[in-house]
């Protein structure tokens, strides 16, 4: 029996790439290709489920499945196995944004940009989760990668945790507490929207930080910024997070680099309407159904928030989109894609 | 109805109007834009990353009850204060003397090629030729 096996640089609570070898992991096991998770780092608060990735022992008949989001040498002993191997490719952030507040992390992203076309070129399929990321592979030597997306399951959008407090428009922002999300222009927006147009509105900022002394600069941004009514929760459960989704008025990303985006699928999912950058991935995933601003003074886009908190029919329209993109991205479809990569890799 | 490419526009004008008003509405964001270097960093942020100081907030445990773990790592820092500041004095030492031959290199990259810049003047016959 041909067994599919995963391999991660690290795998933590909240992220999106340790979220997608679990989902891949259940879909596999149901077209009888079971298997385990591996990371060489693994976050204590990570549930079980993760196996530790020396452990990874594969059979001369299995499938090694490289999720590549950053450098990690204890995965480059895969890529002399001789084993078949597909590579997805979900994005390295560049260091130019983290040399000045991670240096450790910046090394991790400048080395693992070097090091794709290493990878790139010693396995036998290549896949990328979006039409941006599969460009960087196209960069990298990769010939014709797959694109695959995210594998968005709304079952996980379901349970509800308890309901957030408070009255007035409720401005979301998701995404890991990192520099290229430019959580900085997030807050300037917000605080322009809040001083000119919705003095009682009020910001949630969910995402784990790169790290606490990151967390702190936001905060400091947040304060400096003269708004009001702003919180940063860090990482949450994802049953926090779905009541936050179902309560809040508009989710808005002001992110610079995105290799794909789930929280536009989620807010999708919620008929949240999207303020939004149309930077890196953004732009294939949300297509018509986000308020894009493409200008980075803050006026654009708290106008835009303005007209999606309080347009009725603005948001109905963008609801009806969104649900249509969801469509694009629905479970069968994705799963279908991943079925193609698995059986070029076997093959 | 306001459909979104209408919302757009809408906004963009709005935005403009009222940054063109005395009361703009925003400053400058005074956020990251700093922090994100160049591609190539610069050679003064290469000094200025030359000497090593670790940020002891930075070091911190994830786990759910991180904080005695946190203090645990703390204090062994503390213990350990010396041969640290030993090893950083190293590390920084040789990050400068590389940096200062870099620097020197590259002026005198930069000097060949304004001399190879230059045109080559005719050479004139010496006296009694």
């Amino acid at each position: 029996m041909t067994r599919v096996h995963q391999a991660l640089s690290g795998v933590g609570p909240y992220d999106a790439v340790s979220t997608q070898a679990q989902a891949w992991r259940e879909l596999l096991g149901r077209w009888g290709m079971e298997g385990e998770v591996y990371a060489d780092s693994i976050d204590p608060r990570t549930g079980d489920g993760v196996r530790p990735l020396r452990e990874l022992d594969p059979d001369p008949d299995d499938l090694v499945v490289i999720r590549y989001s950053a450098y990690a040498p204890s995965l480059r002993p895969l890529l002399a196995l001789d084993r078949r191997k597909l590579l997805v490719y979900h994005n390295v952030t560049p260091a130019r944004y983290l040399w000045n507040h991670h240096p450790g992390v910046a090394v991790a992203c400048a080395l693992g940009r070097d090091q794709l076309p290493r990878y790139v070129r010693a396995v036998d399929v290549v896949a990328a989760d979006s039409l941006f990321n599969a460009s960087e592979l196209e960069l990298a030597g990769a010939c014709e990668p797959r694109v695959v997306p995210i594998l968005f399951e709304p079952e996980r959008l379901l349970e509800r945790g308890p309901e957030p407090e408070g009255d007035g428009p409720l401005v979301l922002v998701v995404g890991r507490l990192v520099p290229n999300k430019r959580h900085d222009l997030a807050i300037a927006a917000f605080a322009a929207y809040q001083r000119e147009l919705a003095p009682d509105a009020r910001l949630v900022v969910v995402g784990e930080p790169l790290s606490p002394s990151y967390r702190l600069l936001v905060e400091r941004l947040a304060r400096e910024s003269g708004a009001r009514a702003v919180s940063v929760l860090g990482g949450v459960p994802q049953p926090v997070l779905n009541s936050l989704y179902a309560r809040a008025d508009v989710l808005l990303s002001t992110s610079e680099h995105e290799g794909f985006c789930v929280p536009l699928l989620e807010a999708f999912h919620f008929g949240l309407p999207v303020v939004a950058r149309p930077a890196g991935a953004m732009p294939e995933v949300g297509a018509d159904a986000v308020l894009w601003s493409d200008d980075d003074h803050p006026g654009m886009p708290a106008e835009l928030l303005d007209l999606a908190v309080r347009d009725g029919e603005l948001r109905e329209e963008l609801a009806r989109r969104g649900r249509r993109r969801l469509e694009d991205f629905s479970y069968d479809r994705t799963a279908e894609r991943i079925r193609g990569a698995v059986d070029a890799a076997l093959a | 109805m306001t459909g979104p490419e209408e919302a757009i526009e809408t906004a963009r004008e709005r935005a403009a109007q009222r940054q063109a008003r005395a009361g703009d509405i925003g400053d400058e964001p005074a956020g990251l834009e700093a922090s994100i270097t160049a591609e190539r960093p610069s050679l003064e942020l290469l000094s200025e990353w030359s000497v090593i100081e670790v940020d002891s907030s930075d070091i911190y445990s994830t786990r759910r009850a991180g904080a005695p773990i946190t203090a645990l790592k703390h204090l062994l820092l503390r213990l350990l204060g010396q041969y640290h500041r030993q090893l950083e004095a190293r590390q920084t030492r040789f990050n400068i003397a590389l940096l200062s031959h870099f620097r020197d290199l590259e002026e005198r990259v930069a000097r060949l090629e304004r001399q190879a810049q230059r045109p080559e003047t005719p050479s004139r016959p010496a006296p009694g030729d």
